[in-house]
C-alpha cells in the first residue's frame, strides 16, 4: 500500500512535469504578450497570427492569457515594473485610462494612417485593432417586429424578455450601461427602473447571457452586431439578428499596447504595426468575431455586408469612464432594486 | 499534546497560514489602510441580507430533501440502479455552476420541459425560474445529492449490531426514524448544514445567472468586483474577513444546535441486510429524486451529444485540458485526504479530551474543517500572486498554488466522510492498538488502512471529483497553459461555441463518473 502510494506520487510528479510547458530555445528573441483567452484559444485569432509574425520576425511569441481583459490589465498591476509582458492585448476603450495610470504603457509610434475608424483616433499609447457595437440580438423566431430603438426596447412588452450582463463583472454589462449613459445621460436611472420590468436576468458575463439565449430562455440578449455573422459564416444559420437602434449604437475598441520598459519594446512595436496590417485585418474579423479597423488582404465573408451598420457610434472618452463608473454603478443597482 | 498531534497541528497552522499570508499580502499591496467605512454602507447590508437569507433556505431545503432519500437507500440495499443513483449523487457537485445551470434551465426553464409538458397538456403556464426560487432550486440541486451521500455514509458506518437488533425487535416505518435513524443522524446534521451553508454562502454564478437583478447578489459579487473592476486588494481582502467572520459565526452557532456525537461500539461490517418491500412512500421518495436529480444531468448528456466530437477530439487544448485536469485533481486529491488523515489521527489520538491545547485545536479544526469555503479562491490566488511575484518557476508555483487551493477546498468535504468511520474505528481498536504496541506506520497499515479503506475511497472520490470540476482556482492561472477542462467549457462557451461546450461538459461528466466508479473499486484493492 505504501510502496503504491509512493509509485502514484511518482507517477503525479512525473505528470505533472509534462504538462508544464517547455521553455523557448534561447537563442531567439521572444516577445510575451498578455491577452485574454479566447484571442489566444485553437479557434481564436492567436494560432494564426503567430504564425504569420513569426514568419517574418525571427522572434518566439509567448502568450500570457490570465482571464478577459479585465484580468490582463489587473495581472499589469499586480506585476507592476516588474512584469514580463512586453506588449498588452485585448484592452478596451473602458480600461485604458486606468492602464495609463500604472505608468506601464508606452507610447505607440505606429503609423496609424491606415485607421478606418468611425472615430477619429487620436491616442498616443494604444493601437485600436479591431472594434464592435454593441447590439440587441434578437431570435427571428420568437420575435418577427424586433425593437427599433432604445425608447422601444424600454418600452416594450414584457413577456418577450432580454437577458443582460452585470456591469459590476463583465465588460459588454458595463458598455450597455455606457450606452444608457450616452443617450439618456441624467435620465439613466429613470430608464433603467423602467427597463427592468423587461430584464429576465442580469447575469455575470457575456457567457452566461448568450447561453441562455441560444437556449430558448429569452429572445432577446445584448451583445454585439457581429453576432449574427457568426452564426452565418460558420453555422450558415440566419435565425439570430441584430436590432439596429436609432439612438445609435455603443462601440467597443479593443487595443493593443506596448510596455515601458521592456527590452523588446521594438518587437511590441512591430506586432502592433503587424496588427492593422491588411493579413491581420483580414484573420481579425472571422476568428475573433469583430469588425476590422483598417483595410484588409482579402474580402470578408458575405454576411458582414449584411451587419447593422449604426447611424450613429457612440463612445465616452475613457477619463471620464474611469471617473465616473462607480457612481454610475450606485445609480444602476438603485434603479434596479426598486 | 502527544507526538502524534504533529502532523495534524501542522497540517492546520500550514493551511491557516495559507490563507492569512494571501490575506496579508492583499491588504499589504493595497497600502492606504483598511477602507473600513465601506463595511457600513446599505449596498454591503443588502448583500449580507441576501447572502444569508439564500444560503438558510437552501440549507433547510437541501436537508429535509435529502433525509427521506438517504434513509431510503440505507434501508434498502438492493433495488435495480440503487449503485448507479448513489454514485450519481456526488456528479453535482463536480460540474461548474455554469454547466449545471443549462441542465437546470432544460427542466425548470420558460421552455423547459417542464413548461413544455404544462403547455402541452393545456395549461397557459410558464414556470418562472428567475428569482430566489431560482437561486434555490439550483442550490438544492447541487447540495440534495451531497446531504443525501453524507447522511448514507455516516448511517453505513454505524455498528451492525444497532440496525440488527431493530430489526429483531421488528422497528420499521415511523418509529424506525424516530427511535434509530433521526438519533443517529441528529448529531451528524450541524455538520452536514455547516458544510451547505459554506458552500452557498460562497456561490456566485448561480446566484446572479438565475437570481432575476442586481437585488440578488451574495457577498462574493462585492469580493469580485472590489477585486477586478475596482481594484481595490485591500477592500477584497476586507470583504473576504467579514464573510470568514460571519461563516465561523454560523458554524459555532450551528455546533450549539447538535449535541455531542452518541456513542455507539460495535462491529464495523456492514449491517446484514434484512430483505424488506419498498413501501409506495419509498418508491415516491426514489421518484423524485432521481426525477430531480437525475433529469437535469440527462438533459446535458442530451445537449452534449450535439457537439462536433471530429472537431473536438483534433483539438490540442481538449487532451492539455484532460491531462492537466488529471494531475491537477489526483495531487489535490491526495493531498486532501493525507491531511484530513492527519487532523483526525490528531484529534482522537493527540491531545487529552479536557485540555486547554485540546480545545485550541478544535477551534482550528472547525475553521480549517469548514469555514475555508468562504474565502473564495479567486482571493487565496490573487494573495499569493502578489506574495510570490519575481520568485523563479512561475509555472511550478502556479500549479503548486491550484493544487493547494483544490485541495483547501476539499478538505471539509474529506474530513466529513473520513471523521465518523475513524471515530467508530478508534473507539473499537485503540486499546487493542495499544496493548499490542501498534503505532505510527505500523498503526496505519495494519489497523487504520484496512478499515478505513471505504471511507477513504469515497474521500478521495469526492477530492477529485470537486478539484476535476473546479474553475476558480484553476481559472486564475490560464497564464501559465494551465488549461483545465472547466476552463476550456467556459472559453468555449466565451466564443459563440455553446454545442461544443456542452461537448466537453458532457466529457466531464463521463470522466467524474469513471472516477467515482474507480474509486470504489479502489477501496478493495487498499483493503
Amino acid at each position: 500500500m505504501a510502496n503504491r502510494l509512493t509509485q502514484f506520487t511518482a507517477l503525479s510528479a512525473l505528470a505533472l512535469a509534462m504538462v508544464l510547458p517547455v521553455t523557448a530555445n534561447a537563442d531567439d528573441r521572444t516577445l510575451t504578450i498578455y491577452t485574454y483567452d479566447s484571442f489566444v484559444a485553437d479557434w481564436g485569432p492567436g494560432p494564426v497570427l503567430t504564425e504569420a509574425f513569426e514568419a517574418e520576425c525571427d522572434c518566439i511569441i509567448e502568450w500570457v492569457a490570465p482571464g478577459d481583459g479585465v484580468a490582463v490589465l489587473n495581472r499589469l498591476r499586480f506585476e507592476g515594473d516588474s512584469t514580463d509582458a512586453d506588449l498588452v492585448l485585448g484592452l478596451d476603450t473602458n480600461l485604458t485610462a486606468e492602464a495609463v495610470a500604472t505608468g506601464l504603457i508606452a507610447p505607440h509610434q505606429v503609423d496609424v494612417s491606415v485607421l478606418d475608424l468611425p472615430i477619429a483616433w487620436t491616442d498616443d499609447s494604444f493601437v485600436p485593432f479591431d472594434f464592435g457595437y454593441f447590439a440587441v440580438v434578437y431570435d427571428t423566431q420568437a420575435i418577427s417586429t424586433p425593437p427599433t430603438s432604445l425608447v422601444d426596447l424600454i418600452e416594450g412588452d414584457a413577456d418577450q424578455p432580454i437577458v443582460l450582463q452585470d456591469p459590476r463583472t463583465s465588460t459588454p454589462g458595463l458598455g450597455f450601461m455606457l450606452w444608457m449613459k450616452a443617450v439618456y445621460g441624467d435620465e439613466a436611472g429613470e430608464k433603467w427602473a423602467q427597463l427592468s420590468e423587461r430584464i429576465l436576468t442580469v447575469t455575470p458575463g457575456w457567457s452566461e447571457a448568450y447561453g441562455l439565449f441560444t437556449s430558448g430562455e429569452a429572445p432577446m440578449v445584448l451583445s454585439y452586431t457581429t453576432s449574427p455573422a457568426y452564426h452565418m459564416v460558420v453555422e450558415e444559420d440566419e435565425r439570430y439578428q441584430a436590432a439596429a437602434f436609432e439612438e445609435g449604437h455603443y462601440m467597443q475598441i479593443e487595443v493593443a499596447a506596448a510596455v515601458e520598459g521592456s527590452p523588446e519594446i521594438d518587437l511590441a512595436r512591430d506586432f502592433m504595426a503587424f496588427l492593422i496590417a491588411p493579413e491581420a485585418q483580414s484573420v481579425l474579423p472571422v476568428t475573433n468575431w469583430m469588425l476590422p479597423v483598417a483595410p484588409g488582404s482579402e474580402a470578408l465573408p458575405e454576411p458582414f455586408e449584411r451587419l447593422v451598420t449604426p447611424a450613429d457610434a457612440l463612445l465616452l472618452d475613457p477619463e471620464t469612464v474611469a471617473a465616473e463608473r462607480q457612481g454610475w454603478i450606485e445609480e444602476w443597482l438603485d434603479a434596479m432594486s426598486r | 499534546m502527544r507526538a502524534s498531534a504533529l502532523p495534524g497541528v501542522a497540517v492546520i497552522a500550514g493551511f491557516g497560514a495559507f490563507i492569512a499570508l494571501a490575506l496579508v499580502a492583499l491588504m499589504v499591496a493595497g497600502g492606504s489602510g483598511l477602507p473600513l467605512d465601506r463595511l457600513a454602507s446599505p449596498y454591503t447590508r443588502s448583500l449580507l441580507a441576501f447572502t444569508l437569507t439564500q444560503s438558510f433556505l437552501s440549507v433547510v431545503l437541501s436537508i429535509l430533501g435529502a433525509l427521506p432519500l438517504a434513509i431510503v437507500l440505507h434501508r434498502h440495499q438492493r433495488f435495480f440502479g440503487r449503485a448507479a443513483l448513489v454514485r450519481l449523487l456526488a456528479l453535482p457537485l463536480a460540474l461548474p455552476p455554469l454547466v449545471a445551470v443549462f441542465g437546470l434551465l432544460d427542466v425548470w426553464g420558460r421552455s423547459g420541459l417542464v413548461s413544455a409538458s404544462l403547455q402541452a397538456l393545456g395549461f397557459d403556464v410558464r414556470l418562472d425560474i428567475f428569482g430566489l426560487q431560482g437561486v434555490l432550486l439550483a442550490h438544492v440541486f447541487f447540495n440534495l445529492p451531497l446531504a443525501a451521500r453524507l447522511m448514507l455514509t455516516h448511517l453505513e458506518r454505524q455498528p451492525a449490531t444497532t440496525f440488527r437488533l431493530a430489526d429483531q425487535l421488528a422497528l420499521e416505518g415511523w418509529s424506525r426514524f424516530a427511535r434509530l435513524e433521526w438519533p443517529l443522524l441528529r448529531a451528524h446534521l450541524p455538520g452536514v448544514a455547516g458544510l451547505i451553508m459554506m458552500l452557498c454562502i460562497g456561490s456566485f454564478t448561480l446566484v446572479l445567472t438565475l437570481g432575476g437583478g442586481p437585488s440578488s447578489s451574495t457577498f462574493e459579487v462585492a469580493i469580485y468586483q472590489a477585486l477586478r473592476f475596482d481594484f481595490d486588494p485591500a477592500l477584497a481582502a476586507l470583504y473576504t474577513l467579514v464573510q470568514l467572520i460571519l461563516a465561523g459565526t454560523v458554524l459555532i452557532f450551528l455546533t450549539r444546535l447538535g449535541g455531542a456525537p452518541e456513542d455507539r461500539a460495535g462491529a464495523l461490517v456492514s449491517s446484514e441486510e434484512r430483505a424488506r418491500p419498498l413501501p409506495i412512500w419509498g418508491r415516491l421518495v426514489l421518484g423524485l429524486a432521481i426525477l430531480f436529480i437525475v433529469a437535469p444531468l440527462a438533459a446535458l448528456v442530451v445537449g452534449g451529444l450535439f457537439a462536433e466530437w471530429g472537431r473536438l477530439f483534433g483539438m490540442a487544448r481538449l487532451w492539455a485540458a484532460i491531462g492537466t485536469s488529471l494531475v491537477i485533481a489526483t495531487s489535490a486529491a491526495l493531498l486532501a485526504t493525507l491531511a484530513s488523515y492527519a487532523m483526525l489521527v490528531a484529534r482522537l489520538r493527540g491531545f487529552r479530551a479536557s485540555s486547554q491545547a485540546f480545545r485550541f485545536y478544535e477551534a482550528g479544526y472547525g475553521m480549517v474543517g469548514s469555514a475555508v469555503l468562504a474565502v473564495p479562491p479567486l482571493v487565496l490566488g490573487a494573495g499569493w500572486f502578489l506574495a510570490m511575484r519575481g520568485w523563479p518557476a512561475p509555472t511550478l508555483i502556479a500549479a503548486c498554488l491550484v493544487v493547494l487551493v483544490n485541495a483547501l477546498m476539499a478538505l471539509p468535504f474529506v474530513l466529513r466522510i473520513m471523521s465518523p468511520a475513524f471515530e467508530a474505528s478508534e473507539r473499537r481498536y485503540s486499546a487493542l492498538s495499544a496493548s499490542l504496541g501498534l503505532m505510527g506506520m505500523n498503526r496505519f497499515l495494519r489497523v487504520d488502512a484496512p478499515v478505513l479503506a471505504k471511507p477513504f475511497a469515497v474521500a478521495l472520490a469526492f477530492a477529485l471529483v470537486l478539484s476535476v470540476g473546479d474553475l476558480g482556482a484553476a481559472a486564475l492561472f490560464g497564464a501559465y497553459d494551465l488549461v483545465t477542462l472547466p476552463v476550456l467549457i467556459l472559453n468555449l462557451m466565451g466564443s459563440y461555441r455553446t454545442d461544443d461546450a456542452a461537448g466537453v461538459a458532457l466529457l466531464l461528466g463521463l470522466f467524474v463518473f469513471a472516477l467515482i466508479a474507480l474509486a470504489e473499486r479502489t477501496h478493495k484493492v487498499l483493503g
